[in-house]
């Protein structure tokens, strides 16, 4: 193992234990925002934001995702599209204000 | 016939046949949780009303098993931070750490799915009908206007009868019990829409 790698492994590891206490942090402001019993809107938001930088955080260094090739960031990038439409579909079921039968 | 580029890099891709393979997996994964996101929304927006998560969920428990996931995967990546320095002891310690939590997380998963769903506190409308609550027990038969059965939980009629039978619902309304679960979550109102029907 070459003085470079072990450097770069190192780095790696203080990488982890950064977004470890990351990850620890925003799950308390998960839990604490519970608590102020926000109204649903804002709360739902709160936690869908949160959710998503924590998410983030997994992927992109956990899972190594920054550093990922070219085919990889399109296969996500179709799957995100996809999942976009799919989070959609509930809209169509709406006509004129009324559930579709 | 052995799979090719399992180890080598292809030089198309500049990636193992694995690595795509696993991202390809997670891409279902993503379209799976959708659908599942997308049919929550669908019910959720679709009812009257919705109680609020931390009045019917273990919070602590759950709070807990979030921080069991976080460190599981901080002990993975550990793992193959300590194969890449070649430390194999090393490796087994944070790789049989993943293993536990992964356990610790499916014990508590069965504590907080196993527990009662809590009712106590909501009023009828936000109350799930009985017979999902309690899916062991068979669903009771109207037997007369007080005891309207799962109507006095769901608000509309229980599937089981097709006769018009009095309304047990907040509102007072009677209406032609149907068959199907278009009940669910539909409310009180005999005439509102419902997504199910």
């Amino acid at each position: 193992m070459t003085s470079d790698h072990a450097v770069d492994i190192d780095k790696h590891v203080r990488i982890y234990i950064t977004v470890f206490v990351a990850l620890m942090v925003l799950t308390i402001v998960t839990v604490a925002v519970s608590r102020f019993h926000l109204p649903v809107p804002i709360a739902v938001t709160v936690a869908l934001l949160v959710a998503t930088i924590k998410g983030s955080l997994v992927a992109c260094y956990f899972m190594h995702l920054v550093s990922e090739k070219k085919l990889i960031y399109a296969v996500l990038g179709l799957t995100a599209a996809f999942f976009i439409a799919l989070l959609a579909l509930p809209v169509l079921t709406v006509h004129d204000g009324y559930w579709i039968h | 016939m052995d799979i090719p580029y399992t180890v080598e890099v292809r030089r198309d891709t500049g990636l193992t046949n694995g690595k795509i393979g696993i991202w390809l997996f997670l891409a279902s994964e993503v379209m799976l949780f959708g659908a599942l996101f997308a049919s929550y929304i669908l019910i959720r927006t679709g009812a009257p009303s919705w109680p609020r998560g931390d009045t019917m969920l273990n919070v602590p428990l759950a709070t807990f098993n979030t921080i069991v996931l976080i460190s599981s995967s901080v002990t993975m990546v550990m793992a193959w931070a300590s194969l890449m320095r070649r430390r194999f002891g090393t490796f087994r310690i944070y790789m049989g750490a993943t293993i536990l939590l992964g356990l610790v997380f499916l014990v508590v998963k069965y504590f907080e799915y196993s527990a009662p769903f809590p009712t106590r506190g909501l009023s009828q409308h936000q109350q799930l009908p009985r017979h999902l609550l309690h899916p062991d027990r068979p669903a009771r038969a109207p037997r007369d206007r007080r005891d309207g059965g799962e109507r006095a939980i769901s608000g509309v009629p229980a599937r089981s009868s097709g006769r018009r039978i009095r309304s047990g619902s907040p509102t007072g309304s009677s209406t032609r019990a149907s068959s199907g679960i278009s009940w669910i979550w539909s409310g009180s109102s005999s005439s509102r829409p419902c997504i199910f029907s």
